[in-house]
């Protein structure tokens, strides 16, 4: 893989969230309808219980990779990230939880996009290992 | 609890058809908030899901792996100033090894968020 085009707290250039909910903290590349993200899974993130990184973490790794991606065009015109929300969640499914030192890598696709709301569907890995899927509508609060 | 200072379960009733009903203090004092978002606190959808996994786990009896959520529609901005009170319904059908779930999160007649999953004995914690 490439090196990353923002890592850390260079993220807060793409998405609104702030610790202790920051989820997302690789971001590899985006194009007009993909993105490519990433999550070092830590011990003091606030999803982790025991070993491993629990299902709101992985859900929320999703949606927050879909902010950093709505972040990625305004951040090339230099416009600060807009508040995005989960409308819906479809068909998560987990294949095993992630555990304490995984690196996630999550790749997104947009399906669609209409009035404010954009579905994509992610698959998220370590390394070559599929660990979840999904499809995700979020909506950007326009100011 | 995963999310220790999220919120405080008042108390539970039992329906007639079978559901549970939590009754729910989403705590705005939650350090959730310093983050979601800086200035403008919004209860985050995944907290209201584990929450919803948590009430099920209750009348499961047991922890749950919520490994196939397979449909979930969050209709109205919950925010811990506004909504300082919901209730959590749930209907937790056990089917061999799993759990057919439908809850909503919402307050009387309202509706905020519809859950639909299945889950399973959870693991995790004893390994």
């Amino acid at each position: 893989m490439n090196k990353p085009l923002l890592e850390g707290e260079g993220l807060y250039k793409l998405i609104p969230q702030r610790n202790p909910i920051v989820m997302v903290d690789t971001f590899f590349c985006a194009d007009e309808t993909s993105a490519e993200t990433g999550l070092h899974v830590q011990s003091g993130n606030l999803f982790c219980e025991g070993n491993f990184l629990r299902e709101p973490g992985m859900i929320e790794h999703v949606a927050q990779s879909a902010a950093a991606f709505a972040g990625y065009a305004p951040y090339t015109k230099g416009e600060a990230p807009k508040l995005g929300f989960i409308g819906e969640v479809k068909k998560f499914k987990i294949v095993r939880l992630p555990k304490v030192g995984d690196f996630l890598h999550t790749s997104l696709r947009v399906l669609g996009e209409a009035a404010g709301v954009t579905l994509i569907s992610a698959e998220t890995k370590v390394e070559e290992e599929v660990l979840a899927t999904c499809q995700m509508k979020i909506f950007i609060k326009e100011d | 609890m995963l999310i220790k200072d999220y919120y405080t379960i008042e108390n539970v009733s039992k329906k007639g058809d079978g559901t549970s009903c939590f009754h729910i203090h989403l705590r705005p004092d939650s350090t959730i908030y310093e983050g979601h978002f800086p200035g403008e606190p919004v209860s985050p959808g995944v907290c209201n899901i584990q929450m919803i996994k948590e009430c099920a786990e209750q009348v499961a009896g047991k922890p749950l792996l919520l490994n196939n959520l397979q449909q979930c529609r969050l209709t109205t901005l919950v925010t811990p100033l506004v909504h300082t009170q919901v209730e959590v319904t749930i209907q937790l059908e056990e089917k061999g090894e799993v759990y057919k779930l439908k809850a909503i999160l919402g307050k009387g007649e309202e509706s905020y968020l519809e859950l639909k999953a299945e889950l399973i004995e959870d693991t995790y914690k004893t390994n």
